[in-house]
């Protein structure tokens, strides 16, 4: 009963709970919140483990923290890997949405869930986000996010493709009427793509680097198809026959050539989408194309990429790292207007 | 590209420049963004009808603009001011959300001071129930014979009786009796009136006013000076003090009666007219008694 009075004080929230960076669109507000989802653990001198930081400031100690303290990337694969430290993530996240409110807060949350989840793990979803001081929770399958936030029809009686290429997994689905007609997840993502650049670099280089570099290598020359210019950036890492910290240089040729297989995943289960789609929604997407959405779709030349493979339009969203959080957004907005749950799953 | 703000914002005609200055054809242009030469047509001539929906059409914008060296910013812009739906629903939405703040700010204040006024009413009716007993018996007495056991009555649970004054207390009485509504209002008035309220003077006239339902009459006639507790039933105190030898005092109340008395051997108990004993008296010494535990005939409780 206090949850309800308390919510008349609290806005609508929609959570893009990813691998990579969480996203928190509030309802009217738009996008307020877009932060890693990384948490720091401390333990004390007693064996208590107490927050040290969450967020841009706990990744900034991934991979450079001392023995006592622990960062933590509590999602993997788009799943929750570790229950009590995605909730504690998600209240200092909610919290912090509602810095300057007077009332404890307690929100209805839409959270978004890889359509290939299973039925423990969005449980674990819901639960973890109730008990970060959410009075409702709904889920919502990210594809439809991502369409309904990329601003493609959905509700027509036509069929729009969108590939949603996360932190830790892909999805690809195919919507007409509100509703998935298919959709396919593969568990590769950004992450395998920067562990795809690390693998790399110690095969040919025998150079150890972490993975926030391979991240800054990715966003700076990463490449999905072969481009005229090759662009170049010099990293740091360990040298493992010398065990001494090295500098040398990449190109992005290197880099296209270490993405190679993770692409190839995602080439192949959009390929597959195609194959599996009903005729007539299939030419509807071969008429109108394919949708990227996530911040896979910031690599350069991703598009390009399907475009080749696929022989069909494949066009890049408008900000296509928020379009999940909006697109649930969106959905809550709609959901209030038509009184329904059309989008929602269980 | 000569994206001026005429007719059509210029989009179509800033691309097709762009592209005619690259030598490409729309064929070309279509083979490379793999889509039907008549969309590339139909962006090029901005025409909206032959277009798929506007996430669709920025998308090939953007794809377009690259394909033949134009800034894709630009060209974006130059659509979204032609007139089409832009990045859909911002715009209208801003305004209802206001509306909503203010109204959940409005709601949340509201809703602290309706709280606010609910707790001070529950302050004030509940004080004003904790006297509430008092109306009752006010209400009964005064009907036979508004002075004297109805000022015994008031003094009853409000602790000292005796002092001998005029008589403002009935006048202070009725009022506060009669209507409810103001019951709350003048508890305190009603008490300090009530506890100056003079009753030895009428009390010793020794009218004895009919007994309400299950009241009875208690007597104390003072031989010496003793100090008189008594409390009925209820625990209300209808006798606290100090006596003088020759006063003659009556209460009514719910038996049994407790009593203490300082010097038992300087008090004669009559209880309904009849006389009490108390065995156990010694003189100088405290009695503790109950008295009127069987209904009709006065008993001598144990200590």
């Amino acid at each position: 009963m206090f949850k309800r009075l308390r919510g008349l004080f609290s806005n609508d929230l929609s959570i893009d709970l990813g691998t990579a960076n969480t996203l928190i669109y509030v309802r009217g507000q738009g996008i307020v919140l877009n932060e890693p989802s990384v948490v720091a653990i401390r333990q004390n001198g007693r064996g208590q483990r107490q927050i040290a930081a969450v967020g841009t400031e706990a990744k900034r100690m991934l991979g450079r923290t001392p023995g006592n303290i622990q960062a933590i990337r509590p999602l993997k694969d788009g799943v929750i890997a570790d229950f009590t430290v995605t909730e504690k993530m998600l209240q200092y996240f909610i919290h912090k949405v509602h810095e300057s409110r007077f009332f404890r807060p307690s929100p209805r949350v839409l959270v978004c869930v890889p359509c290939g989840s299973t039925q423990v793990e969005r449980r674990a979803i819901r639960e973890s986000a109730a008990g970060a001081g959410a009075r409702e929770v709904y889920l919502i399958e990210e594809p439809m996010a991502a369409a309904i936030g990329a601003g493609l029809p959905v509700e027509e009686a036509r069929g729009s493709m969108v590939l949603d290429i996360g932190g830790g997994t892909s999805e690809v689905a195919v919507i007409s009427l509100n509703g998935i007609v298919y959709s396919e997840s593969v568990r590769i993502g950004g992450d395998r793509l920067d562990e795809a650049i690390i693998n790399y670099v110690r095969r040919n280089y025998g150079i150890l680097i972490g993975e926030a570099t391979a991240e800054r290598v990715k966003h700076e020359i990463g490449t999905a198809f072969p481009a005229s210019e090759v662009r170049e950036i010099e990293v740091k890492g360990r040298n493992l026959a010398e065990g001494v910290p090295r500098s040398f240089t990449l190109n992005s040729n290197e880099i296209l050539e270490a993405l190679q297989e993770p692409l190839a995943g995602i080439v192949g289960a959009v390929k597959t989408a195609l194959e599996q789609t009903p005729p007539e929604l299939g030419a509807d997407v071969a008429e109108r194309g394919i949708v990227l959405t996530g911040g896979g779709a910031l690599l350069k030349d991703v598009d390009r990429l399907l475009m080749e493979e696929t022989g069909l339009p494949v066009i890049v969203a408008d900000d296509p790292m928020t379009c999940v959080a909006r697109g649930g957004g969106r959905a809550l907005e709609l959901m209030e207007e038509h009184g329904g749950e059309v989008f929602l799953t269980d | 590209m000569g994206t001026g703000p005429e007719r059509a914002g210029g989009f179509g005609a800033s691309l097709r420049e762009a592209r005619e200055a690259r030598g490409l054809t729309r064929a070309q242009v279509a083979e490379r963004l793999r889509l039907a030469e008549a969309v590339v047509a139909a962006l090029e001539e901005e025409r909206a009808e032959a277009l798929p929906a506007p996430a669709f059409v920025r998308g090939y914008l953007r794809a377009y603009a690259r394909l033949v060296g134009a800034d894709p910013e630009t060209v974006l812009a130059a659509y979204e001011a032609a007139g089409a739906p832009g990045a859909v629903p911002e715009a209208p939405r801003l305004e209802p959300v206001e509306i909503h703040r203010g109204w959940t700010r409005w709601l949340r204040w509201g809703s602290l001071g309706a709280a606010a006024v609910l707790a001070a009413l529950a302050i004030a009716w509940w004080r004003a129930d904790a006297p509430a007993p008092q109306p009752p018996p006010a209400a009964v007495a005064p009907a036979p014979s508004p002075m004297p056991g109805e000022a015994v009555d008031a003094a009853g649970p409000l602790g000292r009786p005796p002092v001998p004054t005029a008589a403002p207390a009935p006048a202070a009485r009725a009022p506060a009796a009669m209507p409810p509504g103001e019951g709350p209002v003048k508890p305190a008035p009603a008490r300090s009136e009530g506890a100056s309220a003079p009753p030895a003077a009428p009390a010793d006239s020794s009218a004895p006013s009919p007994a309400a339902a299950g009241e009875r009459e208690l007597e104390l006639r003072l031989s010496g000076t003793s100090w008189v507790e008594v409390r009925d039933a209820s625990g209300r105190r209808l006798v606290y003090d100090l006596l003088r030898p020759g006063t003659v005092r009556r209460v009514r109340g719910r038996a049994p009666f407790r009593l203490v008395l300082g010097d038992p051997v300087a008090v004669a108990v009559r209880l309904d007219g009849e006389a009490v004993p108390l065995r156990r008296a010694r003189p100088g010494r405290t009695l503790r008694i109950t008295v009127g535990t069987a209904a009709p005939s006065p008993g001598e409780g144990g200590p």
